[in-house]
C-alpha cells in the first residue's frame, strides 16, 4: 500500500512539471516585451535591467526556463507591478481567507448534497425525488455571479439579515495570526466575534455552495440507485437485515466510493468559484486578488496567483485519491478501484 | 407422507405475476412441491422457466408491489404469501437463508469475510465477541478451509470465486437453517468447482439435517446430489419425483428429451443435439401443455386445456396425458 | 410513475426554454422597437413591465430587453463556435490517439492531463489577460480546455473498437486507418457527443458569461449577459432588473440545455429500478 502511495504523490511531480511548462509558453507566446511585462510602465531602464537580469531575459531560452522553474519552485515570482510588494507575501496574506470560505463552503455542499440524494434516492420514483431533480437542475444552471447577487439583494438589501460584503465590519477585534477567521476567533474564546465571522461566511458559502450541491445530490442518488442493484444487496436483504441496516452499513459505504469521485470533480468549481464569489461579495482572498491582478496588467501576480490556485487544484485532487486508500480496501491492496 | 412438521418448504398451486404497470404477467403456473426436512430437491429447468422466480418469492426478495402471489407458499408453517414483511424478515437468515448465482458480486467489497458473517449472526443470535469468533471459525472449516483465521480477515477480491462461494454458503448456514435456498450457484464457476460446491453443499446436507433447494439448468449436475427433482417448463412443474426415478426413468416426454440431450452418452446412450423448436416466451403462453408443439407424443387433447397431475408412482407424478409410464 | 413522466417534462421544458432563447436571438428585432445601444438619459432606470420598457431601462436610459436580445446572439454564437471547434478537435484528437496507441496515444494522454490539471476558468482569464482581449483569444480560451471530455469519449470508442474484429475484416479488405475511423469509429461516437455536447454548450455559456461579468470576455461596446450583471451590480438596490433579467437570460439558456442534455442521455441508456425490498 505504501508502494502505491508513494507512486501517487510521485506521478504528482511530471504534472507540476507540465503545467510549470505550460505557463512559460503562456508568458512567452503574449505579446510585448518580456521586460515590459515584468516592470511597471513607468519603471526606469535600470530597473528594466535590473529584471531582465534577474530573470535572464537576454539568456538562451532553455536557461530562462530554468531560472523560471527554479523561482516557481521557491515560490518567488518577483514583486507586484502594481502594488509593489513579493508577490509571494501577497498571497500568503489572502490565502487563509480563500482556503477558509471554500472550506465551509465544501462542507454545506457536501453535507446539503448528500442528504438530498439519499432522501432521492429512497423515495425514488416519488414526487419528492422529482422535486430534489429540478433542484438539482436548477442549482447547477444558475450561474453563481447571478446567485450571489440575488442573495445579495434578498438577504441584504431587501431583510436586512446578512452582510454583503468582507469577513468582518471594519475595526472588529480578532486574536490570533492564523488568518483563519473561524479557528482564531474561536481558540481565542471571541464569541461575538466569531458569530460576526459566521454571519459574514454565510452568503459568500452559500453561493459557492448552491453551485456544486445539485450535482452532488444527483450522483449521491444515483451511486445509491447503483449499488442498489448490485448483488450483494440481495444478499444483505437475505440475511433478513433490516432496511435501515442495509443502507448504513453496505449502501452507503459503497455510494461514498463515486460520491467521492464527484466531489473530487466539483473540486474544479469549487476553486474557480471562489474567483467570481470573492469579488462580488468582496472577500480579501486570492480569487479578488487575481481579479485585480488581471484588470491592473500585473503580470508577476497574475502568474503567482495562477501558480498558486493550480497547484492547490493539483494537491487537492490528489487527496482525494488518498481517501479512496481509506475508504476502498481493493485499492488498498493494489486491486484498482471499482468505478 | 411424511407429517407436516417435516415439510420444511410447500408450495400448493403457487402461481407467480409479475406486476408490469397495469398488466401482471404469469410467470410461475400452478406449481406445487413440497421439500421435507434434510432433502436435497433440485428444480430444474431452461430460463424463461419461472425457476429464478420461484427462489426469489420463496424469500420475498421481489416487494409485493412487483410480484403478486396466488396460491401458498410455505416455509417452516409461515404462509410467505400473505405473511407482513417484518414477519418475513424474521425468517431471512434464519429459518431460511440462500445462496446466490454470482459469487463475484455476492459479498460486499469493503467489508471482511469476518465482518460479513459476523454480522449474519448477530442479526439473530446474542453471541458474545469470542463465541462468534469461535463459531465464525467452524463455519469456515465446515466449508472446508484449510486455514479459517487467514480466510476471515480476507477481503472478497482477495478470493477466487469458488472460495466466495463457499463463504456465501458458510454465512448462510450461519444460523443454523432449516432451508438453504441454492440458487445457480455453480453455474458461474469451472466444472471442477462446481463438484466441489456441490459435494460440500451435500455432506452439510446430512450433517446439520438442513434441506437444500436447488435451482439449476443442468439436470446431469445435480443427478449425484440430490434426493429429488422437479422439472419446470413454461413455468409448469412437468415431473416431480425421486432422482433416481426422475433420472433413469423419466414419466415426461420433456424430461426425457433433456436427458438425450446431456452430454453423458456413457450413462445415456445416444445423445441428441438439441430439442426441436423454441421455449414459448412468457408473454406468449398458451393454453394447454406448453411442450405440445415439441412433444413428440402429443395429441389433440394436449392443448386443450390445463393438464392435471397424473401419479406414476408412490415418488413420482408428471403433467401429462401421455406419460411414458 | 412519476419518474416516466418526468422524463417527457425534461424534455419538453428544455425545448421550451431552448426555444424561448432562441426565438428571442433570431426574432428579437421584430419584438422591440428599441436598439441596444440606443441612450436615452431622460428615461434612465425605468422599472420594468411597461409598454415602453417591457424588462425596465438601465442607467443609460437603454432599453433591458433590447440589451438582452444582443447579448443572447453574443452568447449564443460564442458558445455555438467554441462548442464546435471543441468537438471537433476533441473527437479528432482522442479518435486518432486511441485508435492508433502507441506513442501518440501517450503524448495526447500527457497532454490531457496537464490541460486538466488547470481549474476551469482559470487559463481562459489567464489567456484573455495576457493575450488580450478580443474576440478570436475569447473563443480560443474557452476552448483550451473544453475538448477534453470529447477526447476522451472518442478515445475510448475508438480504443474498443480497435480490438473488435469487423476491423480487422476491413483492414483485410484493404481500408485504410483515415477510412476506418471515418467509417467506424466516428459514426458510433455521434450519438454521445451530442449529448457532450449539450453539457459543454451549457458550461460554455457560463464560462463567456463569467468572464464577461469580470469584464474579460467579448470586447466592450457589444451588450453581453454577463456584462449586463456586472452592471447592474451597482445598482442592485435601486434597480433590481437590471441584474435581474440577464440572469434570468443565462438561467433558461442553462436550465433548457442541461435538461435536453440529459433527456437526450437518459434515451441512449435508461436505468432500471431500485433493487431495494
Amino acid at each position: 500500500m505504501l508502494r502505491a502511495i508513494l507512486l501517487r504523490l510521485g506521478g504528482v511531480i511530471p504534472v507540476l512539471f507540465l503545467v510549470a511548462c505550460g505557463i512559460f509558453a503562456l508568458l512567452h507566446l503574449a505579446p510585448g516585451d518580456a521586460a515590459s511585462l515584468l516592470a511597471s510602465a513607468d519603471a526606469g531602464e535600470a530597473e528594466v535591467t535590473r529584471l531582465r537580469a534577474l530573470w535572464g531575459l537576454d539568456q538562451p531560452l532553455h536557461v530562462q526556463f530554468g531560472r523560471f522553474l527554479l523561482n516557481i519552485a521557491r515560490f518567488d515570482f518577483g514583486t507586484s507591478l502594481r502594488y509593489q510588494e513579493p508577490v509571494i507575501s501577497m498571497i500568503g496574506e489572502r490565502l487563509p481567507a480563500t482556503l477558509e470560505l471554500a472550506a465551509v463552503a465544501l462542507t454545506i455542499a457536501a453535507v446539503a448534497g448528500v442528504s438530498l440524494g439519499v432522501v432521492a434516492a429512497l423515495k425514488k420514483g416519488k414526487l419528492t425525488d422529482g422535486i430534489v431533480s429540478v433542484v438539482a437542475v436548477a442549482g447547477v444552471s444558475a450561474p453563481s455571479f447571478w446567485v450571489g447577487i440575488l442573495f445579495v439583494l434578498l438577504f441584504s438589501a431587501e431583510l436586512n439579515l446578512l452582510p454583503s460584503g468582507g469577513r468582518l465590519p471594519f475595526g472588529t477585534p480578532i486574536d490570533g495570526n492564523s488568518g483563519f477567521y473561524l479557528f482564531d476567533s474561536l481558540a481565542h474564546g471571541q464569541f461575538e466575534t466569531f458569530q460576526l465571522v459566521l454571519l459574514h461566511l454565510a452568503l459568500p458559502a452559500l453561493t459557492l455552495a448552491a453551485g456544486m450541491v445539485g450535482i452532488i445530490a444527483r450522483i449521491t442518488r444515483s451511486a445509491l440507485v447503483d449499488v442498489g442493484q448490485e448483488d450483494f444487496i440481495s444478499t444483505a436483504v437475505a440475511k433478513g437485515l433490516s432496511r435501515r441496516a442495509i443502507v448504513r452499513r453496505h449502501l452507503l459505504p459503497n455510494a461514498a466510493i463515486p460520491i467521492s469521485t464527484i466531489i473530487g470533480l466539483e473540486l474544479g468549481v469549487l476553486i474557480s468559484g471562489t474567483i467570481i464569489v470573492e469579488v462580488i461579495f468582496s472577500w480579501p482572498g486570492v480569487g479578488s486578488l487575481l481579479y485585480q491582478a488581471v484588470t491592473a496588467r500585473d503580470t508577476p501576480l497574475t502568474t503567482g496567483v495562477v501558480v498558486v490556485y493550480t497547484t492547490l487544484f493539483i494537491a487537492l485532487n490528489v487527496l482525494i485519491d488518498l481517501f479512496y486508500f481509506v475508504i476502498d480496501p481493493r485499492v488498498r491492496s493494489g486491486a484498482g478501484a471499482s468505478t | 407422507m411424511s407429517n407436516s412438521s417435516d415439510i420444511v418448504l410447500e408450495a400448493k398451486n403457487l402461481s407467480l405475476f409479475l406486476r408490469l404497470g397495469g398488466k401482471d404477467l404469469k410467470v410461475v403456473d400452478n406449481v406445487s412441491f413440497r421439500v421435507a426436512r434434510g432433502e436435497f430437491f433440485a428444480l430444474v429447468g431452461e430460463s424463461g422457466s419461472g425457476k429464478t422466480m420461484i427462489a426469489r418469492a420463496i424469500m420475498r426478495l421481489i416487494p409485493p408491489s412487483r410480484l403478486r402471489i396466488e396460491g401458498s407458499l410455505t416455509v417452516a408453517g409461515v404462509d410467505v404469501a400473505q405473511a407482513k414483511e417484518d414477519v418475513v424478515r424474521r425468517l431471512r437468515g434464519k429459518a431460511m437463508s440462500m445462496i446466490f448465482q454470482e459469487p463475484m458480486t455476492s459479498l460486499n467489497p469493503i467489508m471482511t469475510v469476518e465482518e460479513q458473517i459476523a454480522e449474519a449472526i448477530s442479526t439473530h443470535q446474542n453471541l458474545s465477541t469470542a463465541e462468534r469468533r469461535a463459531k465464525i471459525t467452524q463455519l469456515l472449516t465446515d466449508v472446508r478451509f484449510a486455514d479459517p483465521g487467514k480466510v476471515a480477515g480476507q477481503y472478497p477480491h482477495e478470493l477466487s470465486g469458488g472460495m466466495r462461494q463457499r463463504v456465501m454458503i458458510a454465512m448462510a448456514l450461519a444460523n443454523d437453517p432449516a432451508l438453504l435456498i441454492a440458487d445457480e450457484p455453480t453455474t458461474a464457476l469451472d466444472a471442477t468447482i462446481q463438484q466441489s460446491i456441490l459435494d460440500i453443499l451435500r455432506s452439510l446436507q446430512e450433517r446439520k439435517n438442513v434441506s437444500v433447494f436447488f435451482i439449476s439448468h443442468d439436470l446431469a449436475l445435480v443427478n449425484r446430489y440430490a434426493n429429488r427433482i422437479g422439472v419446470l417448463y413454461g413455468g409448469v412443474l412437468m415431473e416431480d419425483g425421486a432422482a433416481d426415478d426422475v433420472i433413469r426413468r423419466p414419466a415426461h416426454p420433456y424430461t426425457d428429451a433433456l436427458l438425450s440431450c446431456m452430454p453423458r452418452a456413457r450413462l445415456f446412450g445416444q445423445r441428441q443435439a438439441g430439442i426441436e423448436g423454441n421455449v414459448p416466451r412468457v408473454d406468449n403462453w398458451f393454453e394447454g401443455c406448453r411442450f405440445a408443439p415439441r412433444c413428440a407424443k402429443s395429441g389433440e387433447k394436449c392443448s386443450l386445456g390445463p393438464i392435471g397431475v397424473a401419479p406414476i408412482s408412490q415418488t413420482q407424478s408428471a403433467r401429462c396425458l401421455y406419460p411414458l409410464r | 410513475m412519476i419518474a416516466a413522466r418526468f422524463l417527457q417534462v425534461k424534455f419538453l421544458v428544455g425545448a421550451l426554454c431552448i426555444g424561448l432563447i432562441a426565438l428571442m436571438a433570431i426574432g428579437g428585432d421584430f419584438l422591440t422597437p428599441h436598439n441596444p445601444d440606443d441612450q436615452d438619459l431622460l428615461a434612465s432606470l425605468q422599472p420594468p413591465f411597461t409598454w415602453e420598457h417591457v424588462l425596465g431601462t438601465d442607467q443609460l436610459g437603454r432599453d433591458i430587453f433590447a440589451r438582452m436580445v444582443s447579448g443572447a446572439r453574443v452568447s449564443l454564437a460564442i458558445a455555438l463556435s467554441v462548442v464546435l471547434i471543441s468537438g471537433v478537435l476533441g473527437v479528432l484528437l482522442g479518435a486518432i490517439s486511441g485508435y492508433l496507441s502507441g506513442w501518440r496515444d501517450v503524448v495526447l494522454q500527457k497532454i490531457v492531463e496537464t490541460f486538466w490539471a488547470f481549474p476551469p476558468i482559470l487559463l481562459a482569464i489567464a489567456i484573455v489577460a495576457l493575450f488580450g482581449q478580443t474576440l478570436p483569444n475569447l473563443i480560443i480560451a474557452l476552448t483550451i480546455q473544453r475538448w477534453i471530455p470529447y477526447a476522451r469519449l472518442a478515445r475510448a470508442q475508438a480504443m474498443s473498437l480497435r480490438s473488435r474484429e469487423f476491423i480487422a475484416a476491413s483492414k483485410i479488405m484493404g481500408g485504410g486507418t483515415v477510412w476506418i475511423l471515418r467509417k467506424h469509429v466516428v459514426p458510433n461516437l455521434i450519438a454521445s457527443a451530442i449529448v457532450v455536447a449539450t453539457f459543454t454548450m451549457a458550461t460554455a455559456i457560463i464560462a463567456e458569461a463569467s468572464l464577461s461579468f469580470l469584464g474579460l470576455g467579448v470586447p466592450p461596446g457589444t451588450a453581453t449577459w454577463g456584462g449586463m450583471l456586472a452592471d447592474g451590480r451597482s445598482y442592485i438596490t435601486r434597480a433590481w432588473w437590471l441584474a435581474v433579467f440577464p440572469g434570468v437570460g443565462i438561467f433558461i439558456t442553462v436550465i433548457g440545455l442541461n435538461l435536453l442534455g440529459d433527456w437526450l442521455r437518459d434515451q441512449l441508456d435508461p436505468k432500471t429500478d431500485l433493487n431495494l425490498v
